[in-house]
């Protein structure tokens, strides 16, 4: 297969779980990905007395070897105890077809979190019968800094849930320490390219196991085969706690993938896959086809941005409610984008030719718009020949700032806030809709329920105003306060004259 | 499974056995010249497993302590068959009432520190029954003996057996071995430099010759040692601080008996002195217990808080929501946990109700203002809009939700407020 793949082991005790969203994660970035549960794993923790590590890295080398043949390019990822046998697997099998990637290699059991006692483990691992039936538990923290997520997690474990063993026999902390010996020896032999990610305050397993690991495989004469990503704000489970999405860039990063591409963003995190963008796109394209740009304004975020070039009537950037009415004042008359060529996507935007018509003008270019989170963010129009649009539109470009009627508006606004009593409803519904209707145009949406009073009578009061011109409402509303203010001065004055009368 | 029948007898065997072996070991510890034993750990035994071991094993627990003291009673104190049979139905009567109080009061009692004191007066009541119960058998049985010497030796050495010996049992009656989230060394080195320094002062002013060292200071040095074997105590946490406070007050008893430390000054009978400082640890052992149901009754209340406190966040994060609430008098705002998570950066910046409704839309300003002032001067308990807020440059829309708290007066003295973002997505994407 001509698709990279990568092969993803969990640690001790645990599932697939370990490796948060990684799968996905991979996916999204056009790996195949391969997992498999370890023996004794996945069903309860007393099977895993008679498990051997050898048992463990025959596993993984069955299914190493079941899969390499079927990529150009398959890596190995490990977390934990699966770091180790994906390291001891790319060292024994001289893996060399991709790269390596261990996250919290446990070299170590050294982390500031693991009890005084765990130096007399060697001793008990001698007494008869107690590797076997003593339980080494699973305890808070768990492995995550994140208080909110640890919550969870042991929420998890109280319900009894089947993605983590709460507690692992004695015997197999010896097999981890016979694998940790293994991992030891020969590191020099790994030939691949290998990143190890820790966090500095891993509880279980100290930052002197990632040096270890990446000293021995990439030290002296194979200086720059291993590197180390260090974590701030992490503890031993990198893939689920804060700095995952850190984990997550740094190994699509070292595959070569675009850690964007693996969430179907850009790189300013679109925060939607290929065909969300298309189908928003095609959405965008419908609308500005048929002229429509209250509904193109629809599928944007409430300061959605039209950037118009040139030195015209229609140039600036329109932006919002306000951007859009202005906008509409030039182009309802009849702009039409068409002809679209196909679009290319990158980095969170889309790039479509287009041609924009009015009249006898039929001006080629580019559309560029900005998507977030199926979110319009902006949209810019760069014609081929701007000359060309100034000569047809004509006139001055809009000012930057507000109208004079736009100003008085908004003076009548602040003003409003200086109001000392406040009116009484019918005024209060009266400011609201000329407001709106003055800064927004006509009400659109749903009518509010029975139940909120409120909201419907605001909805009404502006609905009433249907209608009504922008700039009457925006005239309407400073004439308003303009009168409310007067009658405040007016009883003040009465107020101030009153016990001299 | 083992069948009810095997697991009694099992407890049975396994009571018995720990009670002989614990005694032995208290008796090679201190001679004296009384009949009672002067150190006696195995009615800390006793004890110990009674609070640990589920009710219906209790008859168990005592049949096996009830034998072991009858044996005791007969291979040791050469009471007889009579005389061993009431020996036993003095220890196992004493040891049954106190264990019964303090267990009934621990188990209904959720305070640490009440926790702790029922536990003391379960140990103090086993001490004054066995030993107006054992003192009136070594009268019955020995006519001459000193009877107050019998009855303080019983219950001093009782009262501080379990004193010392009980909280071991009961700490680790949980016990784990853990792959982390245990003592760290760090911690485990510290209570150990506590305790290699109770060790050194404790050898020095309880040790033989301590007078030739000290002159006549040396009756004044007692205390000198202790603090040292509370920290290591109090470093160690419940496990490690009680065995520390077994080992350190054994090797203090040891030493005494063996003719060193101030209390070895005058004696009106031979292991006197061992009694004495028996009274002496006992002290601290309740101090330690003090301390350590003083900490863990704070270690619990943090973990209480904190617990609520990621309920509460959570709850609120998850449904879009911040709370607030203002000062009805001066309108200062108390922003919730999840605010900033909300409302951005600039939650910060909302300080005052002003502050808020500057940023509400001009249309529906006036609106919010007369709901809030008719909240705030009782007119309405509550008040629910909607509008939209300018926040990060953006427009977000909201719904606040404003009720009023009163004082006892009736008097309006905050204003609690619910703040719903419309859509969440929109603080998220200004983050983003």
């Amino acid at each position: 297969m001509a698709e990279p793949a990568v092969f993803l082991i969990h640690g001790l005790g645990g599932t697939q779980y370990d490796l948060g969203s990684m799968h996905k994660r991979l996916k999204n970035a056009g790996f195949v990905t391969y997992s498999l549960t370890l023996p004794g794993h996945g069903t309860r923790p007393e099977d895993l007395v008679q498990v051997r590590a050898e048992d463990w890295l025959e596993a993984v080398r069955l299914k190493y070897r079941e899969i390499v043949g079927q990529h150009e390019v398959l890596h190995l990822m490990g977390m934990c105890m699966g770091s180790l046998l994906a390291v001891e697997t790319a060292k024994r099998e001289r893996h060399a077809t991709g790269q390596l990637v261990a996250l919290a290699p446990p070299i170590y059991i050294d982390g500031w979190a693991t009890p005084w006692y765990r130096g007399l483990r060697p001793l008990l691992y001698r007494v008869p019968g107690v590797p076997a039936r003593m339980k080494v538990a699973e305890e808070d923290p768990y492995g995550i800094k994140n208080e909110q997520l640890r919550a969870i997690v042991k929420a998890k474990f109280e319900r009894g849930e089947n993605f983590h063993y709460g507690w692992v026999p004695l015997a197999c902390l010896r097999e981890v320490d016979r694998l940790r010996a293994m991992v030891m020896k020969d590191l020099g032999k790994i030939e691949c390219p290998t990143l190890v990610v820790h966090a500095r305050e891993d509880e279980l397993t100290s930052l002197r196991s990632a040096n270890y690991l990446v000293e021995s495989i990439g030290g002296k004469k194979r200086a720059g085969r291993a590197r180390m990503v260090v974590l701030e704000d992490s503890y031993h489970m990198v893939c689920v706690d804060n700095d995952r999405e850190i984990v997550a860039r740094s190994v699509l990063e070292f595959f070569g993938a675009s850690a964007a591409g693996s969430l179907g963003m850009g790189v300013t995190d679109a925060g939607m896959t290929g065909t969300e963008m298309g189908a928003l796109l095609a959405g965008a394209q419908s609308d500005l086809g048929a002229g429509d740009f209250a509904a193109l304004y629809a599928r944007g975020i409430p300061d959605m941005a039209w950037f118009q070039p040139g030195a015209n009537r229609t140039s600036g950037v329109h932006r919002g409610a306000k951007g859009l009415a202005r906008l509409q004042a030039w182009a309802g008359a009849g702009v039409r984008f068409q002809a679209f060529g196909a679009p290319s996507f990158n980095a969170g935007m889309a790039v479509v030719p287009a041609t924009l018509t009015e009249g006898r003008l039929a001006s080629q270019g580019v559309l560029v718009v900005v998507m977030r989170k199926h979110k319009l963010i902006e949209v810019r129009w760069f014609p081929d020949q701007g000359e060309a649009e100034d000569a047809h539109f004509g006139g001055e470009p809009v000012a930057e700032g507000p109208s004079p009627a736009e100003k008085a508006f908004e003076a009548a606004a602040a003003a409003s806030k200086t109001l000392r009593t406040a009116p009484d409803n019918d005024t209060l519904l009266a400011l609201y809709s000329l407001y709106k209707q003055g800064s927004i145009g006509d009400v659109a949406g749903a009518r509010p329920g029975v139940l909120d009073v409120l909201g419907r009578a605001k909805f009404d009061a502006w609905a009433s105003r249907k209608g009504l011109p922008r700039e009457q409402a925006m005239a309407d509303y400073a004439k308003l306060v303009g009168s409310l203010q007067a009658r405040e001065a007016q009883a003040g004055t009465g107020v101030t004259d009153g016990p001299s009368a | 499974m083992r069948s009810s029948s095997t697991k009694f007898f099992g407890t049975v065997a396994l009571m018995a056995a720990a009670y002989l072996l614990v005694g032995a070991l208290s008796r090679a510890l201190a001679n004296a010249q009384t009949h009672t034993v002067a150190v006696w750990l195995a009615a800390g035994v006793v004890f110990g497993a009674l609070l640990v071991a589920p009710w219906r094993q209790w008859a168990a627990v005592l049949c096996g302590a009830a034998l072991a003291a009858a044996v005791w009673g007969t291979a040791a104190q050469r009471l007889g068959l009579a005389g061993s049979l009431l020996f036993a139905a003095a220890e196992v009567t004493s040891v049954a009432v106190g264990a019964w109080l303090a267990r009934s009061g621990i188990e209904r009692d959720t305070d640490q520190v009440h926790r702790a004191g029922y536990f003391v007066l379960g140990a103090l009541a086993t001490g004054l029954i066995g030993a107006t119960l054992g003192a009136e058998l070594w009268r019955w049985h020995r006519p001459g003996i000193a009877y107050g010497a019998e009855w303080r030796t019983w219950a001093t050495s009782t009262a501080v057996g379990i004193l010392l010996a009980a909280p071991v049992i009961a700490a680790f009656k949980d016990f784990a071995v853990k792959r982390s989230g245990g003592m760290g060394m760090a911690q485990f080195g510290a209570g150990l430099a506590a305790f290699a320094v109770f060790v050194l002062v404790g050898w020095s002013v309880f040790g033989l010759g301590v007078e030739q060292r000290f002159g006549t200071v040396a009756s004044t040095l007692a205390y000198l040692p202790m603090p040292f074997l509370l920290l290591a105590s109090m470093l160690w946490g419940a496990r490690g601080g009680s065995v520390a406070m077994l080992v350190g007050a054994l090797l203090l008893i040891g030493l005494t008996a063996a003719g060193g430390g101030p209390f070895v000054v005058a004696e009106a009978f031979v292991g006197e002195a061992v009694v004495e400082v028996q009274a002496y640890v006992a002290v601290w052992a309740m101090l330690a217990l003090l301390l350590q149901a003083l900490s863990e009754g704070r270690r619990g209340a943090l973990a209480d808080a904190r617990a609520w406190q990621l309920r509460y966040e959570r709850t609120l994060q998850a449904s879009g929501v911040a709370s607030v609430e203002f000062d009805a008098v001066t309108g200062a705002a108390l922003w919730g946990e999840g605010a900033a998570a909300l409302l951005g950066p600039e939650a910060a910046d909302l300080g005052r109700i002003a502050d808020w409704h500057a940023r509400i839309d001009p249309g529906d300003r006036p609106i919010a203002e007369r709901a809030w002032q008719a909240v705030v001067q009782g007119r309405q308990a509550g008040a629910i809009d909607s509008y939209s807020v300018r926040l990060g440059g953006a427009s977000v829309p909201v719904e606040m939700s404003l009720a009023a708290v009163h004082g006892p007066d009736g008097a309006v003295e905050q204003v609690a407020g619910l703040l719903r973002v419309a859509a969440a997505k929109v603080a998220e994407e200004r983050r983003g």
